[in-house]
């Protein structure tokens, strides 16, 4: 059962109509205390069905979480969980610091991202990537909600598919939504995902132990992010990642960005938007960075 | 007198047979103990240090039991909910938990009221806590099975040989 199945099935009978009638085009779904559910889907929102009560929105958040507070705690404690079929959920509320780490005690708040498998939708752009004259170490920069993590699997399976080896850091769990370690959604036949672990531990790990010839990497920002790339491409893996950013000049202006393409880690960049899945250009980053190639 | 000498043989036989029934029933509860301790152990592992999810958790724990309980949450129901539904069937007549006590399976409804309701520590406390508290139930089902085999099956050959004598 997938994550709208389940939160059909948790929440009152009219917000749950309208999950249904919009089953396959929702994008986010917001749960608030003392609200109504809120639907957005590309091009439009709607509120659906009475007020949530804290009770209820409690007790939906703790089902959706398999009654398994324990599991999710270190993830909790930076906002959010990720269900089996790559979905995540946010959650906002109290935060209270215990024994040095910060912990959710209670839910105000939650907002479901439906995570949707769109193979083929890199097939405009997998060729700068998967280029002639070899592969070609790739950032996506969007702001949030563009759609990379979907770009970045179909990438991951293509690449896969054309007889690459591919290695996967999947910390957040969303790219290949493991279950048990298992990738749920297709990330092609000869890909490796290593589930949950910290990306500047999983990369350089995925080096030592999986000889892949390409490295992707979701939602990179920190500065061991950086270093980890930078090393994987020193180590001669293609790095595939995403960013925040909604432009080359913004991802630049973010220090363990501006590090990893300067170290030579990404020698492109794809830019998407302005709606979900678009992609406008791939700019060069490398050779003085004047290429540009628009697509939208 | 061939009827009454079989009759008395008959009755000799039930005495022993319902003496060893009530043993059975001590050596079944001591056996069900051992297994829902271990199982408690392993559930423990998989939750604690593998960070499984509680229906996920529960059926690598290899104990039919806890199966059942992990299906009972399909659909979002709590662990509580679940274990409130399969209990009642588990404790009648032929179910897992029959011979059990009110002591042995306050432990798991203990269990069952708290899992997957906090955080690693407080449920590694949890379940240390449940398993020891059925290991110590084992513990004494064993001593009492030790008492109850000659006990039950002593006292069950000289209840019937006594009616035996009456009835000749």
């Amino acid at each position: 059962m997938g994550t709208l199945d389940r939160l059909a099935a948790l929440l009152p009978e009219e917000a749950a109509r309208g999950i249904n009638a919009r089953f396959g085009k929702l994008t986010q779904v917001g749960l608030r205390a003392n609200r109504p559910v809120q639907l957005s889907w590309i091009g439009g929102e709607a509120l659906a069905g009475d007020a949530l009560d804290a009770n209820k929105l409690r007790s939906v958040v703790t089902a959706l979480m398999d009654y398994s507070f324990y599991a999710r705690e270190a993830e909790l404690s930076q906002g959010f969980f990720t269900m089996n079929d790559g979905c995540r959920v946010g959650v906002c509320g109290r935060f209270a610091r215990d024994k040095g780490e910060w912990r959710l005690t209670d839910v105000g708040s939650a907002c479901v991202r439906v995570a949707r498998p769109v193979p083929g939708c890199v097939d405009a752009i997998i060729d700068r990537i998967n280029a002639a004259d070899g592969l070609r170490s790739t950032i996506l920069l969007s702001r949030p909600g563009m759609g990379k993590t979907t770009l970045l699997r179909d990438i991951a399976r293509q690449l896969s598919e054309a007889g690459r080896r591919v290695a996967v850091a999947d910390e957040r769990h969303e790219l290949a939504a493991c279950a048990s370690g298992v990738p749920t959604l297709d990330v092609g036949p000869r890909t490796d995902v290593m589930d949950g672990c910290p990306r500047t531990l999983a990369i350089p790990a995925l080096i030592r132990s999986m000889a892949p010839e390409v490295i992707v990497a979701d939602e990179i920002g920190g500065a061991g992010d950086a270093r980890a790339l930078a090393d994987a491409a020193r180590c001669g893996a293609t790095v595939i990642a995403s960013a925040h950013g909604e432009s080359v000049d913004m991802a630049l202006a973010r220090p363990a960005l501006r590090a990893a393409i300067e170290g030579g880690a990404i020698k492109q960049a794809v830019l998407l938007g302005p709606r979900p899945g678009a992609i406008m250009e791939v700019r060069a980053l490398d050779e003085g960075g004047d290429a540009r190639w628009k697509y939208a | 007198m061939e009827i009454r000498v079989a009759l008395a043989l008959f009755v000799v036989l039930c005495g022993a047979l319902g003496g060893r029934a009530l043993s059975d029933g001590a050596k079944r509860r001591a056996e069900a103990l051992r297994y829902l301790t271990e199982a408690t152990r392993r559930l423990r592992v998989h939750m604690t240090s593998m960070f499984e999810p509680v229906p996920v958790a529960l059926e690598h724990a290899g104990c039919e039991l806890f199966s059942t309980v992990a299906q009972a949450m399909e659909g979002g129901v709590s662990a509580e909910a679940a274990w409130e539904r399969v209990r009642d069937r588990a404790t009648k007549r032929g179910g897992i938990l029959d011979s059990l006590t009110d002591a042995d399976r306050e432990a798991l409804d203990r269990m069952f009221a708290g899992l997957g309701q906090t955080g690693r520590e407080e449920q590694d406390l949890l379940l240390s806590s449940v398993a020891e508290a059925l290991e110590i139930q084992h513990r004494l089902a064993r001593e009492k099975l030790k008492e109850s085999d000659k006990l039950y099956g002593t006292l069950g050959l000289l209840i019937g040989l006594m009616l035996a004598l009456i009835v000749i």
